[in-house]
């Protein structure tokens, strides 16, 4: 893996390559899950996935992810709540 | 030197205890125990340029990110997996094969179970290795119509339509001439033949 998860995802909302590496990224969770369902059905399922992890990457805010001092920030006013 | 060096160790211990309560989160934890990233802290709070506030951001949010984003797409997969098997065994169980259906009435079980069961099987076979034709028939007028026939020519028909034999075998097996069989198997099939036509001549005028 050359590139971040972080660039790649970022990347993913304009460019096919990156959301199709963030995909292969993840393919052995996808395996792994094909495990509980039956042999004929494994091959939807895998499809059926893929389809719904390019939604959740393409739509993931990556913008959201607070920084460092954003996050000591929000940790300080979690604490503050409890205290209240 | 050394009193440089001792402010700068003071002023990252000064801040470590001030965000000491924060230490214990996990992500927070984790992210100083990556190596580089508490070297990246000193050097912020050494010099604390925007440059390298910048820096430090985006180093923790590149480690963050990894870490909830891959939480997040796990647990999709994980549970739309489940959705599909849930969705699965809906679809498999609103449409079933014929064999695979319950059967009505208090019937227990599939009618695959009950095809497979010895009770059902011995039901089928009353008259398995019965050599006697009226064994075999189900109709009523065929059955009356074969008591109405000789024993010679019920014997015909059993080795016919039983054993599959045709007229020439059964004339060697009854040793008679073909010819004779022939005949005989001929009147044999239209009395029954009469017999039926009878009955449902008779059925249709009750109707």
């Amino acid at each position: 893996m050359i590139e971040s998860l972080y660039t790649l995802v970022k990347q993913s909302r304009t460019d096919n390559n990156s959301l199709v590496c963030v995909i292969d990224i993840f393919s052995p969770k996808i395996d792994h899950s094909l495990k509980q369902t039956k042999q004929q059905f494994r091959e939807d399922l895998s499809q059926e996935l893929k389809i719904k992890l390019l939604d959740c990457i393409r739509n993931y805010e990556v913008d959201n992810i607070p920084g460092y001092f954003q996050m000591i920030e929000l940790l300080e006013g979690r604490i503050e709540k409890s205290i209240l | 030197m050394n009193d440089l060096y001792n402010g700068y160790d003071r002023s990252i211990d000064r801040y470590l205890e001030k965000i000491e309560k924060h230490l214990q989160n996990p992500i927070i934890k984790s992210f100083f125990e990556a190596p580089g990233n508490l070297d990246l802290l000193k050097e912020v709070i050494d010099n604390p340029t925007d440059l390298l506030k910048k820096k430090l951001d985006d180093t923790f949010r590149e480690f963050y990110f990894k870490i909830r984003f891959t939480t997040y797409l796990s647990q999709a997969i994980y549970f739309n997996a489940i959705n599909f098997d849930k969705k699965i065994k809906l679809f498999s169980e609103r449409n079933l094969t014929i064999l695979d259906k319950p059967l009505k009435g208090d019937h227990e079980g599939t009618l695959i179970d009950v095809l497979s069961s010895a009770e059902w099987k011995d039901k089928q076979d009353v008259f398995p290795a019965s050599s006697d034709i009226s064994d075999h028939l189900t109709s009523d007028s065929l059955f009356y119509g074969a008591q109405l026939l000789t024993d010679n020519q019920r014997q015909l028909l059993s080795l016919a339509y039983i054993y599959g034999l045709n007229d020439s075998e059964i004339a060697v097996y009854l040793n008679k001439s073909q010819q004779a069989v022939s005949r005989s198997h001929k009147k044999a099939l239209s009395k029954l033949r009469e017999v039926i036509e009878i009955d449902r001549e008779g059925r249709g005028l009750g109707d």
